[in-house]
């Protein structure tokens, strides 16, 4: 059977502006569904996030995959596949916002 | 079951995790909930954040992949580029852990081998090698009526000053010193039951300590000092063996085992605690790291074998 992991990267995470997570290695999957959940937040403020690659964990390169919160949603996620050895998740809300990230990895 | 020839188990293998083979049950330790919400009890303050594990290929800016001791994945902890002075307690992020839990099925001796690797992140110039604090494993153990944990740190640098010996998860009775953690930590049996981290539980993040690293939560190990592999750049990662075995009948520590020393700890008493409900017969072992400076390092597992007898 394949192997299966969901790594919780920031768990009920307070931030305004951008919240990158630690460095993640993904060298094991070839697919992976990034979630951000978002428990508070000021309903007009818009939350985005995007996935950054990276060949050592140190250097990070947006890898194209953005997506942003849809309106009166708490849930987002994005698909990647070909993402080498490490991933990190990106996320920028302009005002203060509480959210858990998820990757979902798949190999 | 992984190859056991580099192992000297116990009688009964419980198991054997080769990290080429998955996670193998090992998620990361985050404080407990409160009851009334998803959240944590204040009493957790900034303890929230520990780096969770991953299958690591081991891989290096200028290096390349190094791959495991017995493939291409290790299981790796690591903490976040943040870390609080020696003499404080840690902050959130500052240690990796790592736990998996079973339960027991006697109280005899217990062991548990691991082949393991440690460095610091190559984002910046130098070895790195007083970037790290410590590492170690330690067992959260309980039967039907006490709770202990045994466990074994190496203290590798206390605020840049490299210190390389071995400690015991054993609290100093006659220390009178805080061991810092005040309010709930669980639910109890009832409602009215409160429940508290006591003098002996979670040393990695509780007790006093000192600006040598030292703390009333571990017992130095005399004569202990060892200067553990640590090559010339940090993607020069050596494989080291460790072993530490407990006698669960009599509640103390039997011997530690690392590279080419064996230390004899018979006599040395575990810190034993009272019951905590509903964690009856937990066997939970732990392996952690944690930085000394604002900069992120590295535990790695190749594989870890407990057993019993």
């Amino acid at each position: 059977m394949k192997q299966f992991y969901t790594v919780v990267l920031d768990r009920l995470a307070s931030f305004s502006g951008r919240l990158d997570s630690e460095p993640y290695e993904t060298g094991w999957a070839d697919e992976l569904i990034a979630f951000v959940r978002v428990h508070e937040k000021a309903s007009s403020t818009a939350l985005r996030a995007w996935l950054q690659i990276s060949p050592d964990g140190i250097e990070w390169i947006d890898e194209g995959t953005s997506a942003a919160l849809s309106e009166g949603s708490s849930l987002l996620f994005m698909k990647a596949r070909d993402f080498g050895g490490w991933v990190r998740l990106c996320v920028e809300c302009d005002d203060e916002c509480k959210v858990t990230t998820y990757l979902a990895l798949k190999g | 079951m992984m190859d056991l020839n580099d192992y000297s188990p116990l009688k009964h293998v419980i198991f054997a995790d080769d990290f080429d083979s998955g996670y193998n049950g090992w998620i990361t330790l985050m404080p407990n909930f409160r009851q009334d919400k998803f959240d944590y009890y204040d009493s957790f303050k900034g303890w929230t954040a520990w780096g969770p594990p991953m299958l690591s290929s081991a891989t290096f800016p200028y290096a390349g992949t190094h791959g495991s001791l017995h493939g291409t994945y290790s299981m790796k902890v690591a903490s976040k580029p943040i870390a609080a002075p020696a003499e404080k307690r840690p902050v959130a992020g500052s240690l990796g852990m790592a736990i998996k839990r079973l339960t027991h099925r006697t109280e005899g001796l217990l062991k548990c081998e691991m082949w393991y690797t440690f460095t610091a992140e190559q984002s910046i110039p130098g070895i790195g090698e007083n970037a790290i604090r410590a590492f170690g494993f330690f067992w959260d153990t309980a039967n039907a009526s006490s709770r202990t944990h045994f466990g074994a740190r190496y203290l590798n640098s206390a605020n840049g000053v490299m210190k390389q010996h071995w400690q015991l998860f054993k609290a100093d009775e006659s220390s009178t010193e805080p061991w810092g953690f005040e309010g709930s930590s669980a639910p109890g049996d009832s409602p009215d039951e409160k429940v508290t981290l006591v003098r002996g539980v979670d040393a990695t993040w509780l007790g006093t300590r000192k600006p040598d690293g030292t703390s009333n939560g571990f017992y130095d190990i005399p004569d202990s000092t060892q200067k553990l592999c640590y090559n010339e750049t940090p993607d020069k990662i050596n494989w080291h063996y460790f072993a530490l075995t407990i006698d669960l009948a009599k509640q103390e520590y039997v011997s530690l085992e690392s590279v080419d020393r064996k230390w004899d700890l018979r006599g040395i008493k575990g810190t034993v605690v009272q019951r905590y409900p509903r964690i009856d017969w937990i066997l939970n072992p732990v392996v952690f790291i944690e930085t000394d400076t604002n900069r992120r390092v590295f535990l790695y597992v190749d594989s870890i074998v407990n057993s019993y007898e």
